[in-house]
């Protein structure tokens, strides 16, 4: 069954859906899953990748995530403690925010760059070759926990 | 001390204290019976899922200061036993019987110098750059490590887990446990009653402590550092990762249960936040008939703690004792709560009682005084009269350093009056006038707020005194 990837942008300029939504497709294909664009035709990719505008106020319940693209200042202590749904109404549950831009001052909360109390954070400049991070969190969270170890 | 400070300090600890360090090398199969080998001896453990034994570099290792082991079938582990007796066995190469299979690789130190939690920050360092972390694998004793891998194996995807985990931030006490109690136990129920479980994570210190007062819910242990916070956010154990943060460098000014509740995301959590028996248990029988006993001896029975782990806060050992003299010259019973080097005149010391059996002792007394501490949070909790000595930090505030604050509340949620020394000094406010106040408490001269202590109430400064040197 089909997983659904809506991708909402929240940055200042707007301009950075099209590539982002680009890395996505390619590192999901290159981790061997099949992936298709809305409006494109598949039969039952393992994943579909939609924007705000495509989507609309569609939900597929858990089969549905959301990533934020958004700018650099949401990393402030003003918004750490809330939930990425309480600042972001949106139908589908946010599970990361890709931040565009380039990061300043984020250290001194003394966590790691991927962490930030709300959600998971992909800082895409410092990863500009890949998405790979950030695919293979989102596996994690299409997938079933594994009882391994 | 700021953070950045005490991890410089705690660098410098580590580098004067390095342990054993071992590398183990193990067929998929065999990943539990060697982790849970190594749990048994030591917390500080990194798991590697590794796409073969080319993965990591032996050179590399042995440059680290790592013993490399090869296990590969049950009777192998016995040369992990040998190890933790304190042989070296023969160096080995992380090699698999095919050289292209995965496997699972573990880094692990023992070190009875350095905290665990430092020593596994370190192990963290140690993982070669093309490592991902991506997730924790759990150990016998209920307590994650860092899972680190290099090979994405094609998983099916399917709805994801529905575990939530909220984890407790690194500095979590006992008095910031018993405040988030109420909230805690009002969010895994909601969250059960829609099908949706939750594991509660804290440092292992706490462990217990939550697991005896929390119901319907995991309680894990987790070694804590910021690597580790990143680990179970991207774990597929949880869809959801909540950090109960005590740490905030910018306004607006919250009470931390406040900030909780928006973390939890249900505002609500607040309006029915009550005082509660979960937080404070009732006392044993031997407690309570003691209590009886002490009642018939004095006028009323106080409890007291003027000091803790962090200098600080801690009210002079000199001011205890004037104020314990008082106490006992007025027929007032007063009970040392919280250990310390210098017995006072009081009534009966329960400061030597297990934690949880002097917390359940609270709610036998007529009022506690004491400084920034759990038994304050405590009688709050119980509804008990409550009144506390503040020092380095304010009823609204934390001061981590001089430059560096907090914008969080932890004052005691009700019945609480609060005296605050404008020097930051807590020996600028004397035991007469402490007594002084304790008495108008007793006589029902101070009528304190029964319903919570809001950010507002504490802002505009409700039942707070400053105190001038």
């Amino acid at each position: 069954m089909t997983r659904h990837l809506v991708l909402y942008d929240r940055t200042s300029q707007r301009k950075g859906a099209a590539a982002a939504m680009k890395a996505l497709a390619e590192e999901w294909r290159r981790n061997g899953y099949t992936v298709a664009r809305y409006g494109e035709e598949a039969a039952q990719p393992d994943v579909r990748l939609w924007e705000e505008h495509e989507y609309g106020s569609s939900c597929h319940g858990r089969r549905s995530l959301g990533i934020v693209l958004a700018d650099s200042t949401i990393l402030s202590d003003r918004h750490s403690y809330r939930s990425a749904n309480s600042l972001w109404p949106v139908p589908v549950k946010i599970t990361a925010l890709v931040i565009d831009d380039r990061i300043v001052n984020f250290g001194h909360r003394f966590v790691s760059l991927q962490f930030s109390p709300f959600c998971y954070v992909f800082a895409a400049e410092r990863h500009s070759s890949s998405y790979a991070p950030l695919v293979a969190y989102l596996i994690n969270k299409f997938a079933t926990e594994e009882e391994a170890l | 001390m700021d953070l950045f400070s005490a991890k410089l300090k705690q660098n410098r600890l580590y580098a004067r204290n390095k342990g054993r360090r071992l590398f183990i090398a193990a067929p998929l199969p065999m990943g539990s019976d060697v982790l849970n080998r190594l749990a048994g001896q030591t917390r500080s453990i990194v798991a590697i899922h590794m796409a073969s034994g080319a993965s990591i570099d032996a050179g590399y290792l042995a440059e680290q200061g790592f013993h490399t082991v090869c296990v590969g079938d049950g009777a192998s582990l016995a040369v992990l036993d040998s190890w933790f007796a304190g042989a070296e066995p023969e160096q080995q190469a992380p090699a698999s019987p095919s050289a292209h299979e995965p496997l699972w690789g573990f880094l692990a130190e023992l070190n009875d110098k350095a905290e665990a939690f430092l020593v596994n920050d370190m192990l963290i360092q140690c993982v070669p750059r093309h490592f991902l972390l991506n997730g924790v694998v759990k150990g016998d004793a209920s307590l994650y490590f860092p899972l680190f891998t290099d090979v994405l194996p094609r998983r099916p995807l399917g709805k994801g887990s529905r575990t939530t985990a909220i984890v407790a931030d690194w500095f979590f006490g006992y008095g910031d446990s018993l405040m988030a109690i109420p909230l805690l136990q009002d969010s895994i129920d909601r969250r059960r009653s829609r099908g949706e479980p939750v594991h509660v994570l804290a440092r292992e210190k706490t462990v217990p402590f939550l697991r005896k007062r929390l119901n319907h819910c995991s309680v894990l242990g987790f070694m804590d550092s910021y690597h580790m916070y990143e680990a179970i956010t991207k774990s597929d154990r949880y869809v959801d990762v909540i950090l109960l943060s005590l740490r905030l460098t910018a306004p607006k000014l919250h009470h931390v249960v406040e900030l909780w509740a928006q973390a939890l995301g249900d505002p609500q959590l607040l309006n029915r936040y009550a005082r509660t028996g979960t937080a404070v248990s009732p006392a044993d029988s031997l407690l309570a008939e003691e209590a009886v006993r002490l009642r018939q001896q004095y006028k009323a029975l106080i409890g007291f703690q003027h000091h803790t782990g962090e200098a600080a806060r801690c009210w002079p050992q000199r001011h205890a004792e004037h104020f314990a003299q008082h106490c006992m010259e007025a027929g007032i019973g007063l009970i040392p709560l919280s250990p310390t080097a210098h017995p006072l005149p009081c009534a009966t010391d329960w400061s030597r009682l297990p934690l949880d059996r002097a917390l359940s002792a609270v709610p036998l007394l007529d009022a506690v005084v004491g400084i920034d501490s759990v038994f304050g949070h405590a009688a709050a909790l119980a509804g008990i009269p409550n009144l506390t000595i503040w020092g380095k930090n304010v009823p609204h505030l934390q001061k981590n350093s001089p430059s560096s604050f907090s914008f969080l509340s932890f004052r005691p949620l009700y019945m609480n009056y609060s005296m605050v020394p404008e020097s930051n000094r807590s020996e600028d406010i004397t035991p007469d006038h402490v007594f002084q106040r304790l008495i108008e408490m007793l006589d029902g001269h101070l009528p304190l707020k029964q319903s919570r202590i809001t950010i507002e109430d504490t802002l505009n400064g409700f039942h707070i005194e400053w105190v001038k040197s």
